[in-house]
């Protein structure tokens, strides 16, 4: 572990650090904090976006490789982190089944139930990506030092809510057109409001992080690290930069990097602090992606055409595997990542070795 | 049960069900198979369910307009080539989609409206030129249905361009010898 910024005494703190790492500097800036989506973006609306390299053949291949797999990855987390079969036993146990459950029904009725699956998934997940670099701005300051009080949360909090409110106004079919009448949203007023409000977001996306790391400088305390921040802005600007349809596959692209290499950080903790361990950190983290890797495979690509050979459609197997799938994840997720009442991740979040 | 399934999911390449790597957008390549064999129901199913559960991506609600344009079921067609629009009011397809129905409606006034929108969006699609040449030539209007066949000659159209040219230079010269 590398430390970026070592922690300093009060009186003697620059206003800003730029963060302590789990992997090394460069690594956590360009994958956990999302960097190098700063340089894939310009690269992406150049080439026109989703159409343009989807032709090429190889998105597949990257959708199963790093967002299908970090959903795999959450549930690697889940039945391979010690103890959570007794802690979680509803998660572990009750909810895969009600899941089950769900996603066949929806494939049963995709016009009546389906549809609603499809619009909660497109609607929860860009909060789940807010939530996500809440949760990672507020690890990183802690473990670099620098505190944060419960106003500043709250502002670190609505600065990082942002880009979810911006995709839930931008979003089709989803977010506020899933929510609000159709009638009520074709009224000039109402259009024209929603038109002006998405502007005023995004131009928020973009200032609301800076503007917030600038408000926490102050003498003698550790504002936000650099790194928060540019976790905060990578995903505002992935809502920002792209047309919403293909903001949601590259965005989903990005957080899944970024989920995969936090939570493999977590998993090597947790893997080599178990005391019969005798194996080394690329074992654990090649084994964890091998497990998500192919766990993932089963879930979005395998499972789906059980549905059709079963009778069901191609469109209903494959759209709603993968919203099932994705809000089966994000409600394990609220529970993984648990870093007060979990021992293991405070530690780990925290950098120090356990008692 | 999950574990059956997805054993079943996993053979299911190796015997000729399916893709090995199935994604989203196999859900059209199996409504065009459907389509392609005549299952015209299954098909409709499988284009509709997409375009319904990807309401918010309008190449879905256009390739089911498309292919209801296909078998001419014109005004449905026209309700999703609609709703393309209002997703994607950028789309130029669904403009296009939106004239070929007004052509065959004979609602000729619409159908150049709708290509002068598409060509808009892609002034450099040969298609777009020679639906909007169709058009004016069926109005009569032959001048500008040969400037819109000669531009769509230009930027590669087809054999079809060309003899749409041709026959719009007999038809004008024909109009114009009419005492």
């Amino acid at each position: 572990m590398t430390t970026l910024a070592a922690t300093l005494p009060a009186a003697g703190r620059p206003p800003f650090v730029a963060g302590r790492s789990f992997v090394s500097s460069s690594f956590d800036l360009l994958f956990i904090a999302g960097g190098w989506s700063l340089v894939a973006l310009p690269l992406l609306v150049m080439s026109g976006g989703l159409s343009e390299v989807s032709q090429r053949g190889w998105l597949p291949v990257v959708v199963l490789l790093a967002a299908s797999t970090h959903v795999g990855a959450s549930t690697v987390r889940l039945y391979t982190k010690p103890g959570s079969m007794q802690d979680y036993r509803f998660l572990t146990m009750v909810f895969p089944l009600l899941t089950v459950i769900a996603l066949t029904i929806g494939i049963a009725w995709p016009d009546a139930v389906g549809r609603h699956i499809q619009a909660l998934y497109l609607t929860w997940t860009p909060y789940h990506y807010a939530a996500q670099a809440y949760g990672l701005a507020v690890m990183y300051s802690y473990r670099s030092g620098c505190p944060l009080d419960a106003a500043d949360k709250k502002l670190l909090r609505l600065a990082c809510l942002v880009p979810f409110a911006l995709a839930f106004l931008r979003a089709r079919a989803a977010g506020i057109e899933w929510l609000v009448p159709a009638s009520m949203l074709e009224q000039p007023g109402v259009g024209y409001a929603r038109h002006v409000l998405v502007q005023v977001l995004i131009v928020l996306t973009l200032v609301a992080p800076v503007a917030l790391f600038v408000r926490l400088v102050r003498p003698g305390k550790a504002g936000l690290p650099l790194i928060s921040l540019l976790t905060i802005f990578t995903n505002g600007i992935w809502w920002v930069a792209l047309q919403y349809g293909n903001a949601f596959v590259w965005a989903t692209i990005f957080h899944g990097v970024q989920y995969l290499c936090i939570s493999a950080v977590f998993y090597v903790k947790e893997q080599s602090q178990r005391p019969d361990n005798r194996r080394g950190v690329p074992y654990h983290v090649l084994r964890f992606y091998l497990l998500s890797v192919v766990l993932a495979y089963c879930l979005f690509h395998a499972w789906p055409v059980a549905y059709v050979l079963a009778g069901f459609g191609w469109a209903e197997a494959m759209f709603l595997t993968t919203a099932v799938l994705s809000l089966h994840h994000v409600v394990v997720d609220a529970y993984v990542w648990r870093l007060r009442r979990d021992r293991t991740n405070g530690v780990v979040a925290a950098g120090a070795q356990p008692a | 049960l999950v574990g059956v399934s997805v054993a079943v999911g996993l053979a299911a390449p190796w015997l000729g069900q399916g893709p090995v790597l199935a994604f989203g957008a196999d859900a059209l390549i199996q409504a065009r198979r459907h389509e392609a064999a005549g299952d015209l129901p299954r098909a409709f199913a499988q284009y509709q369910t997409a375009a319904i559960l990807q309401a918010g991506a309008a190449a879905y609600p256009l390739s089911f307009a498309q292919a209801l344009l296909r078998h001419r079921r014109l005004k449905e067609a026209d309700t999703w080539f609609l709703a393309a629009n209002r997703i994607d009011p950028t789309l130029a397809g669904a403009f296009a989609g939106l004239g070929e129905v007004a052509i065959e409606e004979s609602r000729l006034e619409d159908a150049a409206q709708y290509f002068g929108q598409a060509l808009r969006l892609e002034p450099r699609n040969p298609g777009f030129h020679n639906e909007l040449g169709v058009t004016h030539a069926l109005r009569g209007q032959y001048v500008e249905a040969i400037a819109a066949f000669e531009a769509a000659s230009r930027l590669g159209g087809g054999v079809g361009t060309r003899t749409n040219l041709e026959r719009a230079r007999r038809d004008a010269a024909r109009a114009e010898n009419r005492p």
